[in-house]
């Protein structure tokens, strides 16, 4: 797998920092009431597309092989099936559960692809709508959450302030995605407004809260040992060096000829290698 | 569990555009309803959606849509005359509610409330049509072009989610067969799923693992990928250029203030706020769209040409 393309070329790098550029400038112009940015319900939504394409750019950017590509859908497709599964129950869906723990276990960046791409999936299943591209943003940053809480814990798996985290998602996911209901169709946009818009969705908020503290308390411990243990499984590195000592010093050992034996030309060697780092890290 | 997603193909000319095309024809809806909320502007937005909703033969599908646009659409209504107070025409005189202030409910409010309510309807019925009439697969595709790596991620995604349902089928049957009781309460029905949750999410994780490796075999990440490009047909560039005008037209009435209707402090008289040029050219596009669409069913001629 050496040598493989990181796939940031400069046309995507030149993107990236002209989206990331542009979200200034949308916030400048709306608060300077410049229409038709003034229009906060299209601007806002402009600026949730913006921010989820300069992050998802930057899945690009960063060396990810197949193994990070196959997890994140595969946890993507679990969190879907589970969202689809409860979607009788309003509120109540594994989705914050399982983008938390991907971000958790697999470092942030990961948990925010599995977290957007969670939304994007299972609404291709309960139908697309306004709420798309904030449901993307909201639970890709529980994943970026899940994240700092691993960095904080330092990778241990602790479920106390794992259910605190999930618990409080499940009412800030509520908030986030009131946001855009409450600058486009509630008038005037003040404080006051805002906490009764929340305040008519407070049972569900507390539905989704209380639903995601269940998923940790049943399944929390046992799907974070799961994929530690698969992220364990990714941790290999390509080490050429490390192949060619080790010819050699049982070259040495055996005194003739095991070079050649044992390292046909182009074979490759994988070791073990204790990742420090986060995630799935630079080992893949 | 449905495995399906809600797009299925039709014979009709909206599912036979170009994905890209039939997204910025979304697009062009979105801004309308979005960007202007003259109550007459919104009349034609709607007159726009059902056109293509019913061109694209999906009005029972955004059923659903529909439905929960009304819910929401009814706390629209709700909560805007509760905590906007302006307006002078005064319906109900209410009580001193902490942080709401005095709940009188105006004529002023209710309309807007109702305006709002029908914006979101019509949202929720323009996502409709995108969720059932554009195809996943065309929108990975141009995704893939931008992102290869998340478009990937999320075509594995869309793939392992019917094989999942399947398995979850299956281990289930199993555990029947062997005298699991997976009925009862929902604490019974919750203890007796949990073996095969993890079970479900270990097998998931394996075959993540396993196409990793397939992907790995096949020299992923070594060169430019090989993708299927959904070719342009002549249909295309009209639904594209209406589109486009109506975005223009659009963004132009917006910064030259057209658009807006005054609610507030009284209702004003709604075909003041007019202009003839864009009320003829919004018809114009969606009457362009429906003959377009009309002819392509009818007439067989246009539709070898298109």
């Amino acid at each position: 797998m050496r040598g493989r393309e990181t796939g940031d070329t400069w046309a995507r790098r030149a993107l990236r920092s002209l989206l990331v550029a542009l979200v200034p400038v949308l916030v400048f112009l709306g608060v300077l009431g410049v229409a038709p940015f003034s229009n906060w319900s299209l601007n806002s939504v402009m600026l949730a597309l913006l921010v989820l394409a300069s992050l998802f750019l930057r899945f690009e950017k960063g060396d990810y092989g197949s193994r990070e590509v196959a997890v994140v859908g595969a946890l993507a497709a679990a969190g879907a099936a589970g969202r689809v599964l409860f979607a009788a129950l309003p509120g109540v869906q594994p989705a914050t559960f399982v983008a938390v723990l991907s971000g958790f276990v697999l470092g942030e960046e990961s948990g925010f692809l599995v977290g957007s791409l969670i939304a994007l999936l299972s609404n291709l299943f309960l139908g697309h709508g306004p709420w798309t591209p904030w449901q993307m943003l909201a639970w890709g940053m529980s994943g970026v959450s899940g994240g700092a809480l691993s960095r904080l814990l330092r990778g241990k798996i602790r479920m106390a302030p794992i259910a605190v985290l999930t618990t409080f998602w499940g009412f800030l996911f509520g908030w986030i995605l009131n946001l855009w209901y409450w600058l486009s169709f509630i008038y005037p946009s003040s404080l006051a407004s805002y906490v009764a818009t929340c305040a008519a969705s407070f049972w569900f908020d507390l539905m989704h809260a209380a639903g995601n503290l269940v998923f940790v308390l049943v399944l929390g411990r046992s799907v974070a040992v799961m994929l530690q243990r698969y992220r364990d499984r990714c941790r290999y590195h390509y080490m050429e060096e490390t192949w060619v000592e080790a010819a050699e010093q049982l070259a040495a050992v055996e005194g003739s000829g095991g070079k050649e034996e044992m390292a046909p030309a182009g074979t490759a060697f994988e070791v073990m290698e204790h990742n420090a780092g986060r995630g799935l890290g630079d080992c893949r | 569990m449905k495995p399906l997603p809600l797009y299925r193909h039709k014979d009709t000319v909206f599912h036979g555009l170009h994905p890209a095309i039939a997204a910025t024809v979304v697009f062009s809806l979105l801004a309308l309803i979005l960007l202007l909320r003259h109550p007459v502007y919104l009349c034609l937005a709607g007159a726009g959606v059902w056109s293509l909703v019913v061109l694209a033969d999906v009005a029972r599908e955004t059923g659903p849509h529909l439905r929960l646009g009304l819910f929401m659409a009814l706390l629209v209504v709700m909560v805007n005359p509760l905590v906007n107070h302006r307006g002078e025409h005064v319906l109900v005189y209410g009580p001193h509610v902490p942080l709401l202030g005095k709940l009188d409910i105006t004529l002023e409010s209710l309309v807007y409330g109702s305006v709002s309510a029908f914006r979101l309807l019509l949202v929720m019925m323009v996502f409709g049509l995108a969720s059932t009439a554009i195809s996943p697969d065309g929108l990975l595709d141009i995704l893939a072009r931008i992102s290869s790596r998340s478009s990937l991620s999320a075509a594995i995604a869309i793939r392992l989610y019917p094989s999942m349902v399947v398995e979850a089928r299956e281990m289930k049957e199993v555990q029947l067969v062997r005298g699991e009781r997976l009925q009862g309460g929902a604490w019974q029905r919750m203890r007796a799923h949990l073996p095969f949750l993890a079970a479900l999410f270990q097998g998931l994780l394996d075959r993540a693992a396993c196409i990793a490796e397939s992907m790995s075999a096949r020299g992923f990440g070594s060169g430019k990928a090989t993708r299927r490009r959904t070719p342009f047909r002549a249909r295309d560039p009209f639904f594209g250029v209406f589109s486009l005008a109506g975005v223009a037209v659009v963004v132009l009435m917006s910064v030259l203030g057209k658009g807006d209707y005054d609610y507030f402090p009284t209702l004003s008289n709604p075909l003041r706020g007019l202009e003839a040029w864009a009320v003829a050219a919004l018809c114009g596009e969606f009457a362009c769209l429906a003959i377009i669409g009309w002819s392509w069913k009818r007439w067989p001629w246009l539709r070898s040409r298109m």
